[in-house]
């Protein structure tokens, strides 16, 4: 495998791109796209083999000689009596555990080189003599009440993937990128110890908090009885396992990294807490191209003398989108406002009880003549007819939906999560003096977000002037072909560092 | 082995004195096995061959039958473990269906490799053909004996074997002795192999009652000789250690030549074969705490490890286990030692009594001691299979394998004094080897447990 071929970028990816589509994906497959006079080559990790890896993307020329990793397929161990763990480096081993447990990854690059150096054969460590020992030592038989059989198998399970991918042959590059921590992340860690070629990292979601959303919701992880009963505060032991293993992963690939980018400042918050250093994080938002959505609202539209009004909104119809807050809101606004019309496009088989309650609510609010469930449609179909565009979730990154409401000079209200605040008022100074582009509310708040949409749509100066400027703050910050620029630029300067130490 | 454990539990809680008796009974049967029905076979025909029989013939005769019961054991030995893991993990996922299948593969290649070994092993040998033939059917059916109870001790039948035993041994025995007159020799051997005959279709009956007909080759069972090959050189060399040492002296320079090429060496077998019969008691005692008060533990020790307890609790089950064993332990070897004891103190009254020479008492006593720790290297073996320590069972085999030629053929080179001190310096060596390996292993047993689990 590893030929002496040199690659300008080394994409460290886990679970996306080119197998699964999504945001992330679309945002790496036209990161690629734009910049077609680099190289790029790609280690992406995947669940098993048994899963069939089909390309979802139309991938580039410029993107080549990708490698799968597969993290839960079986290995064959092969038992050597003559490959043994040596006692000092089991020491070191211990030293390692000990040091990590107490936030301290000074050994890290050690431990690298002698997995490397095939001082830690996979058999030894699994079964082993002198590991069992070390595991047995670190359950802490006189003070642990916890399932022993459990400790074992939540040990195999986090440490096999990483114990597997430690001495795994990394493509040559002269900048590896990772778009999450986890094991991508770590990938990057021993890929920038090895080569001492940069190491860069963009985080769209945490990846920590989203596992341990993940872990704590969970029924596979064994709790004890007891614990279950208990209010759900305090995580089961080996749940909090698994999270302080992401965490130190996150933890490490944070240190090893030459620079972080992530989406918006709540983000940035997070790695912080996670333990980034906050001088290495900037924060690069998403672009988006703007040919599709330019010019959708006619430039000539007559805000004084509108007396009917279209409001959209665009997602799933699931809990997380928060669907019957909107709906309380329409109610708000229809007593209000006679002609309305709402749309919600988006899916709705994925939730069907949800889906089932939301209609019920536009039922039990008499809302049937004003609320339509489209299911899935183009939104660029209706954005044209629509006045205003909102989104009440209770999570998001920096959704896409809004800086398409942005672009198309549609005023949006919407929930104070992830970045739908920089989105709407502005991230820099520059940014901010734009003025709105709509109305940030606070979460599961319908009333306010009732009054948010009358005032947008009661004062066409006010949207007119919003419309503005969306599609000004769209054009200036949010610019695909800038993002690409950005990156490019930041590539560059990487690839054309000397090699780290 | 394990397979014996619940139905002698069942016994044990019916509360009559009788039953107890009759678990230790059955115990004694089927671990003492076939080594124990074939000196018992011996034995009892040795007592009673007054009638006319012509010395040569009463040696030809002895000896082919002792050939036949070695033989058959270190034949069938390869086959036997491989089985018996094979039918117990079939029953444990209940499969029950496949034991006939199993048992006509297995009796398939049994007989054909049976006939050819048999054939080729006895054809050198000055005796008739009529005689030839007979005893190559005796070696099949014999050999077909052992196979049929490996599937019967699956089913824990163990009353059908003893049965099939009583009245198979009073048919040879009978017929025997009732053909010997009209046709010598020939007819004697006939008459015997008929009572074996009688004893391997008994035990066959009892098998086609127990289990529905199935497909007659199973090919899925070979499978087993690659996966748990360790279990079919085991098999074949244990016997063939236990065995090794009475085949060297067939060989030695005393040893006499009954017809060529048929050897025997009358000095060293009787005392050995009768020492080894002070070993029943022993057995099933062991075999009844072992299968009973040791299963417990063991159970409770796995239990308690998928029912989620800490580690200090699994630990604490396995001291009691520990305890358990070590108590066992001290048991039979009181019992066995004080049996062993006074034999050795009793054998010029015994010497007398079965007819054997003055000269052999010290060889009688040296087997005395050799049979005691034979039987309690037998315990070792279990209880490593009670781990599925067959990689260790193996290394004990090849030490007794080993250590049983060198130590006996180095015996015969010191003359007739040390004789037997090469069997019981063998079983010394391999029974401190297994009792390092089983302390060991107990000590490790949940790194054992769990680190040999595999990843998936």
């Amino acid at each position: 495998m590893s030929s002496d071929k040199q690659y300008d970028v080394c994409l460290l990816l886990e679970g996306t791109y080119p197998f699964v589509a999504g945001g992330v994906s679309t945002w790496i497959h036209n990161l690629i796209k734009g910049m077609p006079e680099l190289t790029f080559t790609a280690v992406c990790i995947l669940a098993s083999s048994k899963e069939k890896a089909e390309y979802r993307y139309d991938v580039p020329d410029n993107f080549v000689d990708l490698k799968i990793v597969y993290l839960h397929d079986e290995v064959e161990i092969s038992q050597n009596p003559f490959k043994k763990i040596s006692g000092g480096n089991m020491e070191k081993l211990r030293k390692f555990h000990y040091r990590m447990d107490r936030n301290d990854i000074s050994m890290m690059k050690e431990m690298v080189e002698l997995f490397r150096d095939d001082k830690f054969p996979l058999s030894e460590l699994f079964h082993g003599k002198k590991a069992w020992n070390m595991l047995v030592e670190r359950y802490k038989p006189d003070s642990n009440d916890e399932s022993f059989i459990d400790y074992f198998w939540t040990y195999r399970f986090t440490h096999l993937p990483i114990f597997k991918m430690l001495p795994l042959d990394l493509p040559k590059a002269r900048v590896y990128h990772t778009i999450s921590t986890g094991y991508a992340g770590m990938l990057g860690v021993v890929a920038r110890v090895m080569t001492g070629r940069p190491l860069l990292l963009t985080e769209h979601g945490i990846y920590v908090k989203e596992r341990k959303i993940e872990i704590s919701q969970a029924e596979w992880v064994y709790r004890k009885e007891d614990e279950r009963m208990r209010i759900e505060s305090k995580l089961g032991a080996f749940q909090t396992f698994w999270i302080r293993m992401f965490e130190q992963l996150a933890r490490l690939c944070y240190d090893y990294s030459s620079a972080i980018y992530t989406l918006y400042e709540g983000n940035r918050q997070l790695e912080i807490q996670e333990g980034a250093d906050p001088d290495k994080i900037r924060i690069i938002p998403n672009g988006i191209s703007l040919d599709n959505f330019l010019g959708l609202k006619p430039e000539d539209h007559d805000y004084m003398g509108q007396t009917e009004f279209a409001v959209g909104f665009v997602g799933r119809v699931v809990p997380i989108k928060d669907v019957k807050t909107f709906l309380r809101a329409v109610k708000i606004v229809s007593i209000k406002i006679e002609k309305l019309k709402v749309y919600i496009m988006g899916p709705t088989e994925e939730d069907k009880e949800y889906f089932e309650e939301c209609v019920n609510l536009v039922r039990l609010l008499h809302l049937e003549d004003v609320v339509e469930f489209t299911g899935k449609v183009r939104v660029t179909d209706y954005l044209p007819g629509l006045d205003l565009i909102v989104l009440t979730s209770i999570s998001e990154a920096q959704p896409l939906v809004i800086m398409e409401a942005n672009c198309a000079g549609i005023p949006a209200v919407a929930s104070d999560v992830g970045s739908c605040r920089e989105l709407l008022e502005g991230r820099t100074v520059a940014d901010q003096a734009l003025g709105p582009s709509g109305i940030v509310t606070k979460v599961a708040d319908p009333v306010s977000t009732g009054e948010a949409i009358l005032k947008i749509l009661t004062s066409p100066i006010l949207r007119s002037k919003m419309s503005k400027a969306g599609i000004e703050r769209v054009k200036t910050f949010y610019k695909e072909s800038d993002l690409n620029e950005t990156y490019l630029k930041i590539y560059k300067d990487y690839m054309a560092m000397d090699d780290l130490e | 082995m394990a397979g014996i454990g619940f139905e002698l539990r069942k016994m044990l809680r019916g509360d009559s004195f009788l039953s107890d008796v009759s678990a230790y009974l059955y115990a004694a049967m089927v671990s003492s096995g076939p080594w124990l029905m074939s000196v018992l076979c011996l034995a009892v025909l040795g007592l009673y061959s007054y009638s006319g029989f012509s010395p040569q013939d009463q040696d030809i005769f002895r000896t082919t039958i002792v050939y036949v019961y070695a033989f058959t054991l270190i034949y069938v030995g390869y086959i036997q473990l491989v089985v018996t893991r094979y039918l117990a993990d079939r029953f444990y996922m209940g499969d029950e269906k496949i034991t006939l299948t199993a048992f006509s593969t297995s009796t398939i290649i049994v007989l054909a490799a049976g006939a050819v070994l048999g054939v080729g092993g006895i054809w050198f040998f000055e005796l008739t053909f009529t005689y030839k033939i007979i005893a190559v059917v005796l070696f099949l059916i014999v050999a077909m004996i052992w196979l049929t109870m490996i599937f019967l001790s699956a089913v824990k039948d163990f009353r059908s074997i003893v049965q099939a035993f009583a009245v198979g041994t009073s048919c040879s025995v009978g017929t025997a002795f009732l053909l010997y007159p009209l046709f010598g020799l020939e007819g004697y051997l006939l008459g015997y192999t008929f009572g074996q005959a009688v004893i391997f279709f008994w035990l066959l009956a009892r098998l086609l009652a127990e289990f529905p007909p199935g497909r007659v080759w199973d090919s899925e069972m070979f499978s087993y000789f690659i996966k748990y090959w360790e279990l079919a050189l085991i098999g074949m060399f244990f016997n063939l250690a236990i065995w090794v040492d009475k085949i060297m002296f067939w060989f030695a320079p005393d040893s006499r030549m009954v017809v060529p090429y048929l050897r025997t060496h009358d000095m060293y077998e009787g005392p050995i074969f009768f020492a080894y019969l002070t070993i029943v008691p022993t057995l099933a005692i062991f075999l009844v705490k072992i299968e009973t008060k040791f299963y417990e533990h063991y159970h409770d020790y796995f239990a308690k490890i998928i029912s989620k307890e800490d580690l200090s609790s699994i630990l604490q089950e396995k001291q009691g286990m520990i305890r358990m064993l070590k108590e066992s332990l001290r048991e039979i070897l009181i019992v066995q030692g004080s049996l062993t004891m006074l034999c050795i103190f009793m054998a010029p009254e015994f010497i007398e009594l079965v007819g054997l020479s003055p000269l052999q008492q010290p060889l009688l006593q040296i087997a005395l001691v050799g049979s005691l720790m034979q039987v309690m290297l037998s315990v070792a073996v279990i209880i490593l299979f009670y781990f599925d320590l067959r990689k260790e069972v193996l290394a004990v085999t090849l030490v007794f394998l080993l250590s049983n030629v060198v130590l006996t053929w180095l015996s015969m080179q010191l003359g007739f004094t040390f004789y037997g001190y090469g069997y019981c310096y063998s079983c010394f060596i391999s029974l401190m080897f297994s009792y390092y390996l089983v302390s060991k292993s107990v000590r490790d047993l949940e790194y054992i447990t769990f680190s040999s689990q595999p990843l998936f």
